[in-house]
């Protein structure tokens, strides 16, 4: 295969990756999330809309994860470009670690974002003037997805 | 809100807590105070309140049925004006006289139902036996008894096993088979009861009912059956009738229903009080803004009470109301979901509302959907007539659904379509290619984050003065602000935007503003380790901002997906058009239709959801710093009712 043809698919493999390691951690955190808030609505229905919040909280990864997945692929050329496209090799595998920051991060604090929610759910529950403390306390984990983003963003700029 | 303790003569209780009532200006609490009893509280209509309820509970499943555009269209509520109302409860003895007339109808149904469960338990038993050869009276005789026994195997093999089981025993008695699966045994009186059970679980037989009656069951079951029909279409008529009485006094009920609610609210509220022997002392919070108001109907009415205020205790934290203009009013569904602020924070509806409508506008970017939630709300304002919290959110959607097409247009979104199909002077608007060129997007989301963050200082500062801490305001958010505008100026300056200082002279600058958080943020703390601590503290928050501006990077990850799907809607419509023939153009239609509804309810969800998410974590955290009770006063829960002005 041609190095060029390769570097093409490190980039794809890249904002696959990406995309798919954030998209993963939100769903397992919104999945802890909704569970403990599916709970809660069964007791306490007038707290559907709280309970949908907080269930939406781990769901930024994913969001961040589509973002670097479009960086990347704008950056290195593939959307937007006119269709005769030459990565070589590095410079793909550069892509492809550029997007492993937001990845791995938001996989991780996807997941114990969700945890955190789920708790921070049961607070409501117990007090609904406690939303705004879950909130907090449940986005201090996404501090990190958010590092990721701008990590991924740095390496992108400087390729 | 004011502490207020309100003194009224006991004759007058019930006048002041329909002024209170009406006017929603207060919310009571218990009253603790030396040597007072607790008030007699005797809500009169309790046992009409009681017997109300359950006629309306009864008429529920017999309300007639209404096609779902007129239930829209008319609504559940009757609109009343004050007078009208009053008029309506002053006749309690008709309402009386319609719940007995409902009562003595539910006793029928009751007696009725009661009868045809009893002949449906006959029919059964009847229909199993129906092949019975013997009178029902014939069943028991002077010398014998005849037992109805039913088979788990067939008929005909339970019987030879009796017959087996007799000749065991040495037994007289006779079996006759009925049908396939059950069977009769007479028994001589003599033979005791044990050895006539030990006879039938050794065959492994189950004794069955036996049906009441004396001729055979068959002839039995036509006198059953007539009865049954009969039964039946007493119920019927019963049925008939309570559709009828719902269609003539469902509503009425209701609003009864709903008007004693609210008297009993005023009772239950009484019993807050604490009274002497001539007055009721009440404790709660008022309305400022209803106080005049309050104590106006007070005088005309000559009402004997008398509203202070009483002095806050430490640390007391008076409920939360907010009040806003009719323009910002539908965004507080915004602030209401995250819950009330401290009391003594600004309400922040007035300041998230432009931030709200213009990020909402951006996570969804599309004309197409945008336009769909101007026209279904419009719909619901205008055609509809639904409750005042729904048309406050249609309100909402309106607003963002206005922002959306606005943005959409900017951005070039119609429905996922190419917008180089669209004429040239809305290709024009464009001004953003999203997907094309997703960079500037980027940039413009986490400008607006640097703004509303930014705001949110100012709001701070803001807040700190209406609490007469001006200096510590300043002192605490201006360095921040500075250093935000240094940061903008570098960015102006090294994009080529403006050159009136250069990159080294606002670096100096940043060093300015370091310094002076530094200094800041030391000022506070007794010791100097203290002080250290407070500015490296500070320092740190500075990531705490980073990540706050990063955060809108979600602006651009939103409105891309609408615009992903919508396009993804329309490539598998093209493709199921093309690919079924003659159906194909049809079916493409409907998927085309499906596809783009559904793409609205998730993006509109994840609009609303993160819109909002951006208020609650990024802006609020920079001025709400308490968590506020909601303000509950007494009022009248309007569910059937809606009450007009006069």
């Amino acid at each position: 295969m041609e190095a060029s043809l390769i570097g093409v698919a490190l980039v794809f493999i890249g904002a696959a990756v990406t995309a798919v390691l954030g998209f993963a951690g939100s769903a397992v955190g919104m999945g802890y999330a909704g569970q403990a808030a599916a709970g809660v609505v069964g007791e306490k229905p007038n707290l559907f809309g709280k309970m949908l919040l907080m269930q939406a909280l781990p769901g930024s990864q994913g969001i961040y994860g589509l973002v670097g997945a479009f960086l990347i692929l704008n950056f290195s050329g593939v959307l937007g470009g006119d269709g005769s496209l030459a990565i070589d090799m590095t410079t793909g595998l550069q892509y492809l670690v550029a997007g492993l920051p937001i990845g791995i991060a938001g996989l991780v604090s996807g997941i114990y974002q969700g945890i955190v929610a789920a708790s921070g759910i049961s607070l409501i529950a117990k007090d609904e003037a406690n939303m705004g403390r879950a909130i907090v306390l449940s986005v201090m984990v996404e501090t990190w997805a958010i590092f990721g983003v701008l990590i991924s963003f740095i390496l992108l700029i400087s390729i | 809100m004011q502490k207020v303790r309100v003194a009224v003569h006991q004759s007058d209780v019930d006048a002041l807590m329909m002024i209170l009532q009406r006017a929603k200006a207060m919310e009571f609490r218990a009253t603790e105070i030396d040597d007072t009893v607790a008030p007699t509280v005797l809500f009169p209509q309790a046992e009409l309140y009681a017997r109300v309820h359950h006629a309306v509970a009864f008429l529920k499943s017999y309300e007639p049925k209404r096609s779902l555009w007129r239930k829209l269209r008319e609504g559940s509520q009757t609109s009343f004006t004050e007078a009208e109302l009053a008029q309506k409860m002053s006749d309690t003895d008709a309402i009386e006289s319609v719940v007995s007339d409902l009562e003595a109808l539910q006793v029928e149904f009751a007696e009725t139902n009661e009868i045809v469960r009893d002949l449906s338990e006959q029919h059964q038993l009847l229909t199993e036996w129906k092949e019975l050869p013997f009178r029902l009276s014939d069943l028991q005789t002077i010398s014998t008894r005849t037992l109805l026994l039913k088979s788990t195997a067939t008929a005909t093999d339970l019987s030879e096993s009796l017959a087996r089981e007799l000749a065991a025993a040495e037994m007289s008695a006779e079996v006759t088979v009925v049908d396939k699966t059950h069977v009769a045994l007479t028994v001589l009186r003599t033979t005791s009861d044990a050895t006539v059970t030990q006879l039938i679980e050794s065959a492994g037989a189950v004794v069955s009912a036996v049906p009441e009656g004396n001729e055979t069951p068959e002839v039995m079951l036509t006198a059953v059956s007539e009865k049954l029909a009969k039964a039946n279409g007493q119920l019927g008529l019963l049925h008939d009738q309570a559709e009828h009485f719902a269609i003539t006094h469902y509503k009425n009920l209701q609003i009864a229903n709903e008007m004693l609610a609210w008297e009993k609210d005023r009772f239950m509220s009484v019993e807050h009080g604490a009274s002497t022997a001539h007055t009721v002392v009440f404790d709660g919070w008022l309305n400022q803004l209803k106080r005049e108001a309050v104590e106006d109907q007070i005088q005309s009415q000559n009402i004997a009470a008398v509203v202070s205020e009483v002095a806050l205790e430490e640390n007391e934290q008076p409920p939360v109301d907010i009040v806003n203009s009719p323009l910002v009013q539908p965004f507080e569904a915004v602030t209401r979901l995250y819950g009330m602020p401290g009391y003594r924070d600004l309400d922040p509806t007035v300041f998230l509302a432009g931030f709200f409508f213009l990020f909402f506008g951006l996570s969804l970017t599309d004309v197409g959907y945008g336009l769909f939630l101007m026209v279904a709300s419009v719909a619901i304002l205008t055609l509809f007539k639904v409750s005042a919290a729904i048309r406050m959110f249609a309100k909402l959607l309106l607003f963002v659904g206005f922002s959306t097409v606005l943005v959409g247009l900017l951005f070039g979104g119609y429905l996922g379509f190419d917008p180089a199909l669209l004429p040239a002077p809305l290709q024009a608007l464009q001004m953003f290619d999203p997907i094309g060129d997703p960079l500037p997007v980027f940039y413009l989301a986490l400008g607006l984050g640097v703004v509303q963050v930014m705001v949110g200082l100012m709001v701070k500062m803001y807040s700190d003065y209406k609490q007469g801490k001006a200096l510590e305001g300043v002192l605490d958010q201006g360095p921040w602000l500075f250093m935000f505008v240094v940061g903008i100026l570098y960015l102006a300056v090294a994009t080529g935007y403006t050159a009136v200082l250069t990159t080294g002279q606002i670096t100096n600058l940043a060093y300015v503003g370091i310094a002076m958080i530094i200094l800041s943020s030391g000022r506070k703390g007794d010791t100097v380790f203290q002080k250290v601590q407070n500015a490296a503290g500070a320092l740190y928050s500075s990531i705490g901002y980073f990540s706050d501006i990063l955060s809108y990077s979600r602006l651009l990850a939103l409105g891309l997906a609408t615009t992903a799907l919508a396009f993804a809607v329309n490539l598998i419509a093209e493709i199921v058009s093309g690919s079924v023939p003659y159906l194909g153009p049809i079916l493409g239609f409907v998927v085309l239709v499906i596809g783009h509804l559904f793409t609205l309810a998730v993006n509109t969800l994840g609009a609303f959801i993160h819109s909002a998410r951006l208020q609650f974590v990024e802006f609020f955290g920079k001025f709400i710093e308490g968590t506020g009770k909601e303000f509950s006063p007494l009022s009248r829960t309007e569910k059937y009712v809606t009450i007009q002005d006069e």
